[in-house]
């Protein structure tokens, strides 16, 4: 007869972590969360296609304690900070979303990889095959070929970073480019510029760096790291029809600006300056400054009469989703 | 016993073909392919000095709310006990430009260290536990240098891409580590920019009897955090109070015993004695009380 079982101490995790690191306790543990993390998240992206049994969040159990836990030593860290088994708990629930950054991360970067070998075919750049690795250049500027260290790569990253991507939309039916295709080719454009041209495998490296700032919100949120605990949150029915009305104040406001409005709007909250952001549409800088404030007025007003109080920040973030989105389907 | 929500369920590893043990033999191999990597600090550094550079355990104030957390230290004020300190964590995808990235085999720990430069303030040498790193004074400087001059190639760090803006999640992460580092440097700081501004204390937290009867110090009460946040108000500010509140049992040992048991009552009025010296000297009152 097995024994009921018993909630785990965090004294037990703690001497398990100090007698092997990761025990049974921990492994346990470690595909608990994993399971109710990662069935969170859509297949699509997050698990190859396949649909999360009890084989595929084993799987990323293995990822996050192979690779983060053991590889990065994170397991340490979290004994070094932990008080608590719900310590641990939201610790490792962190991990275990970055393991899942990791994947959608490849994900990202295999589409954007195949986008830069068809841009890469044709001018303004050029491509050579050195043992085996694809090189790119600019096609005047061919360029010795040769792999990037890593502050190389940073650097390459950092000229790049600069370059506005489309925002993440949380619950999209499909992936984000990540760049539009101007974008995209502005992205490679600085990186040649900045390291002289670039191997495949280093563009990889240098896109990784760069999604690091595009990250999906709900892998960063330190409260949802505490939703581990299966704690879950129902709407009543007042915040339901407030957040319907939020819906559809947003889309009407997204639905009446212009394509350029659109690009102000999400060229400004990723920081750009009026001066980049006119460059980028072919306009004066003043012309840009008038619809900044154009459509920052005009979503106040519709904020302020449309809009219930507390959903205004989450407004003002379905704003800029909705807006990116719309530019991602114009462009292709 | 059922387990509440948000505990776990103690794994039955025995069972055959226990999916579990599978993957946890995996996960053995993972171990001794990658034997722990020694921190750089010997055991005696647990009970070193604080000083500069020491990678550091943060804790809350045992009274006040908070998580314990990772710092660096810029450096100590002894006169002050306290040090300022710069927030760190382990995760290099969160790095900003304002972050410092420094990987486990340049810094020694057995994780990656991310110092937050920006996120930083002055904690009492008390909120500190032991020491689970060093950075040299080169990897310091290495810190500054590529923080200031972020195009800089710095051997030893580098820092994160900037924040574009509050539509990069990064940029909730920031305000949660600010706030979070805020509630456990609050007290701290408050007390170094209010300097010499007198606090004045409520009167009953000099009567021993509001801490409650004498129990077991291992519990560690309610009542003794709060006599112990009494102790800590009075050890770092300049606390004054209103003489014709004071009750003459606040001024006698015995009762301090009597209520919290020896060794608490005479700590205790040991610690609060020159503040209460002090307010009946300020008075040219006659020194009533007895030594502890």
């Amino acid at each position: 007869m097995t024994p009921p079982s018993q909630p785990i101490g965090f004294g037990e995790l703690r001497r398990e972590y100090e007698e092997e690191r990761i025990g049974p306790l921990l492994w346990a543990l470690t595909v608990e969360l994993a399971g109710m993390v990662g069935r969170r998240y859509r297949p699509a992206e997050y698990n190859q296609g396949a649909r999360w049994d009890n084989a595929s969040v084993e799987e990323l159990a293995q990822e996050t304690a192979a690779e983060l836990l053991i590889g990065e030593g994170q397991i340490d860290y979290i004994f070094t900070v932990a008080d608590s088994t719900e310590d641990v708990r939201r610790l490792l629930t962190r991990n275990v979303k970055r393991a899942l950054w990791r994947r959608r991360s490849a994900t990202v970067v295999d589409r954007l990889m195949g986008r830069i070998r068809q841009m890469a075919s044709q001018p303004p750049f050029r491509v050579q095959s050195e043992e085996g690795q694809q090189w790119i250049t600019r096609a005047d500027e061919p360029g010795v070929p040769r792999a990037l260290g890593d502050a190389e790569l940073r650097a390459a990253a950092a000229a790049a970073h600069r370059v506005p991507r489309l925002i993440e939309r949380e619950g999209a039916e499909r992936a984000s480019m990540a760049y539009a295709p101007g974008a995209l080719q502005e992205v490679l454009l600085a990186v040649i510029d900045e390291a002289g041209g670039v191997f495949e495998a280093d563009l990889v490296r240098v896109f990784r760096i760069l999604l690091a700032a595009w990250l999906p919100a709900s892998l960063v949120s330190v409260e949802g790291d505490d939703l581990a605990d299966g704690a879950s949150s129902v709407p009543d029915a007042t915040e339901g029809i407030e957040r319907r009305d939020m819906e559809s104040a947003v889309q009407d406001l997204v639905e009446s600006m212009t394509a350029e409005d659109r690009t102000v709007l999400v060229c400004k909250a990723q920081g750009q300056s009026d001066n980049a952001i006119a460059e980028r549409l072919g306009r004066s800088r003043p012309w840009v400054a008038g619809r900044k404030k154009a459509v920052l007025d005009r979503t106040d007003a519709t904020f302020a009469d449309r809009v219930a109080e507390p959903l205004r920040d989450e407004a003002a973030a379905r704003l800029l989703e909705l807006a990116s989105a719309n530019l991602e389907d114009a462009s292709g | 016993m059922t387990p509440q929500p948000g505990e776990t369920e103690r794994p039955d590893c025995e069972a055959p073909d226990d999916p579990v043990a599978t993957g946890l033999a995996a996960v053995k191999e993972e171990l001794a392919s990658r034997p722990r990597r020694r921190k750089t600090v010997n055991s005696a550094g647990a009970t070193q000095p604080v000083a500069r550079g020491d990678v550091r355990v943060v804790e809350p104030l045992p009274w006040m709310e908070g998580r314990k957390r990772l710092a660096v230290v810029r450096r100590v004020d002894a006169q002050r006990d306290a040090a300022e300190m710069m927030l760190a964590h382990p995760w290099p995808e969160f790095a900003t430009d304002t972050d410092a990235v420094i990987a486990s085999h340049d810094s020694g720990m057995p994780h990656p260290l991310v110092v937050e430069c920006y996120v930083r303030g002055p904690v009492w040498l008390l909120q500190l536990r032991e020491r689970v790193g060093a950075l040299t004074e080169s990897l310091l400087q290495a810190i500054g240098d590529v923080v200031v001059d972020r195009d800089r190639t710095v051997e030893g760090a580098y820092v994160g891409p900037s924040l574009a803006g509050p539509t990069d999640p990064r940029w909730h992460f920031k305000e949660d580590e600010v706030a979070e580092w805020g509630s456990l440097t609050y007290d701290c700081a408050t007390a170094l920019l209010e300097d010499d501004d007198p606090w004045l204390l409520e009167p009953e937290r000099l009567h021993p009897g509001t801490y409650g009867e004498t129990s077991d110090p291992s519990t560690l009460p309610r009542e003794h955090l709060r006599l112990a946040e009494t102790v800590h108000l009075v050890a770092t500010r300049h606390v004054t109070m209103e003489f014709q509140e004071l009750e003459p049992e606040t001024m006698d040992p015995d009762h301090w015993v009597e209520y919290l048991g020896r060794d608490i009552g005479v700590a205790a009025f040991t610690a609060l004695r020159p503040t209460l010296d002090k307010t009946l000297s300020a008075l040219g009152a006659p020194v009533l009380m007895r030594a502890a």
